[in-house]
Order: structure tokens, then C-alpha cells, then sequence
């Protein structure tokens, strides 16, 4: 595996942000303030336009910014004298919806190995002074990704996630970002006939999040079995650092606590 | 004191007395056993709203049973009461056409439950989020805040619209564009809009729908689908977001125009001249 030259760096972990201060940091498209006064924290985002940006910057001490100015400045009263926060990367909070650049055939009694881009969250948590507990001031998408619908019809489904990356044949053509997290699914066909892959649901939300000695973010592998279009797939969370990574750390755990193998609808056919 | 005593005995030993006071009791214990059931009983099977109209029900029905009790151990004869009763309520009956209309109505609209509380419903031109569902009609509170009491029979003869039954909704965006547009730059620059939108679903895809050479532009369907809870937000950006990215390409969104013909007509000629002049 071929990896790419400017790799994310870590932009995750603990700060200490002394009172009167503003911090900035730069993750791809998003640049956050974080600005903390006495009894509260204020948190501004603003969103660039190249979602291909792989910049990232801290800046600890950032002057001349006025986040009360800002659309998006988030505001949060406390009466904690800690001064020190946790960034922590994460997983969606919904299924992700991945779909290749064109649609292609598994066949019968095959596996292929498919690799998907899921969107990271970005949880702030305030720190106790003896880093017994941990206060989640806020969380949010470091890119928005649109809202989709997976189903097989407008009535019944779920709302989930559209990827903005498709899912690959080849990890060299999906480019790596600090805002994107990699899922290696091997997707098992044991049916009799040959299965369309044009859409795929990834349950990120009961898998954890790593990063390797390059700063790529990965998740557990999974297992796909695909047994018929009309019946459930299983999905087995192979709960091993991801094999394609190398020096794997783990970043966050699951947002939900499942079983090794979940059964659910993985695969369905776009509407017509 | 002991006369007294000596008096309510005697009253006691009237047989009459104590029937009265045996039917009073009764009525007591029906009274109380019925607001009992009224107030305590839970039936977890059913929605809120149907759950208070059956402890209603039940409520009423105890009332009724215990009254016929009171009433036969006063020695009256119950069917002399049901008889009177029922020549009442013949004549209440066709007073009353509209109220058992609109009762009859009311439980066969909760049986089919076309709507829960909380619904955003709309009934002829009345949209409104329902408040609730009584036995002679139902509550909405229209959006600009105003209550409407809607008779249960008019629901039930009425096309009822369910906004918020399905969990996704579809917007179609009606859109005129010049004559001179090119339809395949105006096409691009709608999907770009709606996939920049992250409360546009990717899935169902937008679709655009050509629909007509109007008067005055070319007439365009675009329709792009949201989950029911951002649906209103998305709507109002998209139509925003389409406007600026129609300016920064130069797609004109057309008012209506009309082209005069200005013909020499003999004399006139010389003054007038020909030519098209074009009216806002």
C-alpha cells in the first residue's frame, strides 16, 4: 500500500487554554476558535470550500479574534476553574451510505475487499482538574456530510449519511483526509447469483476509531455476508486493530455498544 | 338525646328509609368507583387519546349500571324508567343528528387512525399540527398559532393530507428560466445546488422535470426530497441557493414579458416607424 505524501498529523488530544485566550485550529476545510473566559467557553467553526484541504494547524494563542461576531459561535457556562479540554475524533452518529463510481457485480461464492471514507465528528470535552471526569461542552461534524435515505422504498428505511468519498476497489484511490475515517469491508457474496453493488450502509456507529504512525484514520475491518437481495446481510465486526494500518492506536470507542455480528439491510438497489 | 335516638330508629325501621338510603349508597359507590375508573385506570394498548374516551366510556357506562341498580332497589319499576327514557331519547335523537354523527364519526376515524396528537395535518385549506382528537371533533393549532375545531363528521368525509406520516418528503421547486438558457447549464448548476445542500438527500436523487414552453420562460420541476424534520429549512435554502448560483452563472429567471409589434398603418407610417418594444 503506497502511502500519501502529506499524510494528516494529529490535531486530537488534550489542550490547556488559559483564561482571556482564543486557540485556532485548522482540520481540512473547518477552522475552530475556542475561546475560554470566566464561567464559560465559547466555540466558533467557520467551513471553507475545498473539501479536499488537508491542512492541519494549532495555533495556541490566536489574537485579534472576536468570536462573538461569528454565525456560529457556540457559548457554554460552567463553573468547573479547569481550563483544560479533549479533543477527540469520532465516528458518525448515523449508518454511512457509500456508492461506487459505477455500479459492479460481486459474483457468486466471491469476496472483494472495499474500502469506504466515513465523515469524522469532533467531541470537545472540558476536563476536571484531576482529569477524573470529562464534561462534553460540544460535538459536531468537521464536515457536514448531506442526509440520505436507505431503503427500498420512501416509506420505510432509515435516514442515514451520504459519503462524499466512493467506495473503492483500490485504497490508493481514496484520497486520505483528516476528516475521513477508512472502513475496510470485505464484502462475501455466498448467494447463487452475482450481487450489484450500488449502494452499501456501513454501520460506523458500532465501530471504533484508530489512526496509524501516518495519521490516517481507520476503523475496525468488517465482514459482509450477503446472502440473497430479499434477506438481511450480516456484518461482522472483526474487532482487531484494522490490518491495513500499521501501528494502529485507538482514538475513540463505539458510539454504540453491539454484537460481534449484526443482521441488518447492507445492500440496496438506488431508486428509480 | 335518647328521644332523638328513639326517633331516628323509628325512621330506620321504615322500610322506605332504608331503601332510600341503600340507594343512595349505591349511587356513592358508583360515583366513586367511576371517577376511580375515570382518573386511575391505565390501558397501555392504546394511544393517550383513545385511552381517556374509553375510561370515558367505561367511566359512564359504571354511572348507568349503578344508577338502574339504585333505581330498582328504590322498588321503581326499570322498565318504566327505560321506557320513559326511550321516548326521550327518540325526541333527543333527532335534535341530537349532528352530536351522534360526529360521535360515530370520531370512532371510526380513531379505529383507522389516519393522524396521531402531534400530526401536521391538512383538512380542505386548514393546516395545522393536531392537538387532539375528541369525541365530536378534532383540535389543530394552524402555524400562525390559531385553534381550529374541526366537527369529526367533516373529517371523515374530507381528503385528510398527513404531512408528517412518513419519515421523508419531496419538494418539487418550480423554476422558469429564459428562453435562451441552456437547459444542460441549467441542469448542472441545479444538481450542484441541491448536493452542496447537505439537508437535500442524495437518495432519492433530485430529479428535474421539464414541463412546459410557458408564456414567458421555460417551465422547470425540480424536486429534491428532505427528511420530514428539516423539510421546511430545506426548502427555503435551496430556493436561496439556487437564486445565487443562477446569478453567478448568468441563468435569468424571466418576468413575465410580452413582445408588441408596432405596424405602419398608412399616414402613420412616417411617424411611428417599425419595431418590437418589450413590457416589463
Amino acid at each position: 500500500m503506497q502511502q500519501n505524501d502529506n499524510s494528516p498529523s494529529s490535531y486530537w488530544g488534550t489542550f490547556e487554554i488559559p483564561r482571556g485566550t482564543v486557540s485556532r485550529w485548522r482540520i481540512g476545510l473547518l477552522t475552530m476558535w475556542i475561546e475560554r473566559l470566566d464561567s464559560e467557553w465559547r466555540i466558533a467553526t467557520r467551513t471553507g470550500d475545498d473539501s479536499h484541504c488537508r491542512d492541519v494547524e494549532h495555533t495556541p494563542m490566536c489574537t485579534d479574534t472576536d468570536l462573538m461576531s461569528m454565525d456560529s459561535v457556540v457559548r457554554i457556562g460552567t463553573s468547573s476553574i479547569s481550563d483544560r479540554i479533549q479533543l477527540t475524533p469520532q465516528l458518525a452518529d448515523r449508518a454511512v451510505v457509500s456508492k461506487p463510481i459505477k455500479p459492479f457485480y460481486v459474483a457468486s461464492n466471491q469476496r472483494v475487499h472495499v474500502f469506504v471514507g466515513s465523515p469524522l465528528w469532533l467531541r470537545i470535552d472540558h476536563l476536571a482538574d484531576d482529569k477524573s471526569s470529562a464534561q462534553t461542552l460540544h460535538e459536531f461534524p468537521i464536515m457536514r456530510p448531506s442526509d440520505t435515505w436507505f431503503g427500498d422504498n420512501t416509506r420505510q428505511g432509515e435516514l442515514c449519511y451520504a459519503s462524499r468519498s466512493l467506495c473503492r476497489l483500490h485504497l490508493d484511490d481514496l484520497p486520505v483526509l483528516p476528516h475521513r475515517a477508512i472502513t475496510m469491508a470485505t464484502v462475501h457474496n455466498t448467494s447463487g447469483a452475482p450481487l450489484l453493488l450500488e449502494r452499501m450502509r456501513l454501520p460506523v456507529r458500532y465501530l471504533p476509531l484508530f489512526q496509524d504512525h501516518n495519521g490516517v484514520f481507520w476503523t475496525h475491518d468488517v465482514i459482509i455476508t450477503h446472502e440473497s437481495m430479499d434477506a438481511m446481510a450480516t456484518v461482522r465486526n472483526r474487532r482487531q486493530p484494522p490490518a491495513l494500518a500499521s501501528k494502529a492506536m485507538q482514538v475513540a470507542s463505539q458510539r454504540v455498544n453491539g454484537d460481534d455480528n449484526l443482521v441488518m439491510k447492507v445492500f440496496s438497489r438506488l431508486f428509480r | 338525646m335518647s328521644d332523638l335516638w328513639n326517633d331516628i330508629r323509628v325512621y330506620l325501621d321504615d322500610e322506605q328509609v332504608r331503601a332510600i338510603v341503600r340507594a343512595a349508597l349505591i349511587m356513592i359507590v358508583g360515583v366513586i368507583l367511576s371517577r376511580l375508573v375515570s382518573r386511575r385506570l391505565r390501558l397501555g394498548l392504546l394511544q393517550a387519546q383513545q385511552s381517556m374516551i374509553a375510561r370515558k366510556l367505561l367511566s359512564t357506562t359504571l354511572l348507568i349500571v349503578f344508577f338502574a341498580w339504585a333505581i330498582s332497589t328504590l322498588g321503581l319499576n326499570i322498565g318504566v324508567v327505560l321506557g320513559a327514557a326511550g321516548v326521550l331519547t327518540v325526541a333527543l335523537g333527532f335534535a341530537a343528528q349532528t352530536s351522534v354523527s360526529n360521535l360515530i364519526s370520531g370512532a371510526f376515524l380513531m379505529a383507522e387512525g389516519p393522524f396521531a396528537i402531534g400530526d401536521v395535518i391538512r383538512v380542505g385549506d386548514v393546516t395545522g399540527e393536531v392537538l387532539s382528537i375528541d369525541a365530536l371533533s378534532i383540535k389543530l393549532r394552524t402555524f400562525d398559532n390559531l385553534m381550529v375545531r374541526v366537527p369529526n363528521e367533516t373529517m371523515l368525509k374530507a381528503n385528510i393530507i398527513n404531512l408528517s406520516h412518513f419519515p421523508i418528503r419531496r419538494y418539487d421547486m418550480q423554476i422558469g428560466v429564459a428562453y435562451d438558457s441552456d437547459i444542460e447549464q441549467v441542469r448542472q448548476a441545479l444538481e450542484q445546488v441541491a448536493l452542496d445542500n447537505p439537508l437535500c438527500l442524495t437518495d432519492p436523487a433530485p430529479t428535474l422535470i421539464f414541463l412546459a414552453y410557458g408564456d414567458s420562460a421555460l417551465q422547470l420541476q425540480f424536486s429534491v426530497w428532505a427528511a420530514r424534520e428539516t423539510f421546511l429549512d430545506m426548502r427555503t435554502s435551496m430556493h436561496l441557493e439556487v437564486k445565487r448560483a443562477f446569478d453567478r452563472q448568468g441563468i435569468q429567471i424571466p418576468f413575465p414579458q410580452r413582445t408588441i409589434h408596432v405596424l405602419p398603418t398608412g399616414d402613420a407610417s412616417s411617424a411611428l416607424g417599425q419595431g418590437d418594444i418589450r413590457s416589463p
